[in-house]
């Protein structure tokens, strides 16, 4: 388990300013989605069995809805599951030397990178749609000098002030390796 | 004639399903463990997950006891050729 207060190859004077996650609306939705199908389907038991008095008459017919009623529940419960880790398990932790970005892609698929702040060389932040205006989320792009271009973290809560705080968080780096920045843009 | 079989047959398929399941689930866990950070929202999400996931098998477990899984179900009936001459 990871530990915010003591991050894998922390140094002394690291510290985790803040992590980011996804916005509140995505769990609220995956949520919603799994409500409705479990309504859909109580209702679907509420209304056609008692309709249809014959239609669990037979030990056969029993035994099937029985084992179909189980599966049905476990393997939407196992999604509904996967789908709330595959949001808890997104996140961008933000030190004063690092940002360390984790993303889960389903079960079997993980990304995890680092970016240096004094290597950043632009912030930005979007926020397209009318419910992510009114809900303040949206895409936050971070670019950088190294080979790999930008990376991009989507339905981050109040993305214009986050980007805010990691710019200043850049500058401040920046001061502490200054020689480590110019011998960069030199290319020395 | 008839061809019958007895209902315990349905359960194989079922067995087999709850390996799968197992096995999700599992990595489910495992993950949370693995890359979940130590906070008590993390511990909460296992702790509810194998909660619901007990739940769900213990009323499984109560509505498939109440079958009799021995009893057997005719399947096809084969119709003696006798009666067609």
């Amino acid at each position: 388990m990871l530990d915010l207060k003591h991050l894998p190859n922390q140094k002394e004077f690291e510290k985790t300013m803040f992590a980011l996650r996804r916005h509140w609306i995505v769990p609220v939705t995956i949520t919603l989605i799994f409500l409705v199908v479990v309504a859909i389907i109580a209702l679907l038991y509420f209304v056609v069995l008692p309709t249809n008095p014959d239609l669990l008459k037979s030990e056969l017919a029993q035994a099937l809805f029985v084992i179909g009623v189980s599966t049905l529940a476990l393997v939407i419960w196992l999604l509904y599951f996967n789908s709330l880790i595959d949001y808890y398990l997104d996140v961008w932790i933000i030190t004063n030397e690092r940002i360390i970005i984790m993303e889960q892609k389903g079960l079997f698929s993980r990304t995890s990178a680092e970016l240096k702040l004094y290597r950043i060389q632009d912030v930005k932040a979007e926020i397209h749609g009318v419910l992510s205006t009114v809900l303040d989320y949206g895409e936050i792009t971070v670019q950088t000098a190294g080979e790999e271009a930008h990376f991009e973290f989507k339905q981050i809560p109040k993305p214009y002030e986050v980007s805010r705080q990691i710019l200043e968080l850049v500058e401040q780096d920046r001061a502490n390796h200054l020689d480590e920045f110019k011998s960069e843009q030199t290319g020395a | 004639m008839t061809i019958s079989i007895p209902l315990y047959i349905i359960l194989i398929p079922y067995a087999l399903f709850l390996l799968g399941f197992a096995f999700f689930g599992f990595f489910a866990i495992y993950h949370l463990i693995r890359f979940g950070f130590r906070t008590f929202s993390n511990f909460l999400m296992m702790f509810v997950f194998l909660g619901v996931t007990i739940i769900i098998l213990f009323i499984s477990y109560q509505m498939i006891s109440e079958i009799n899984w021995f009893n057997e179900v005719q399947i096809l009936e084969l119709t003696g050729a006798s009666q067609f001459f």
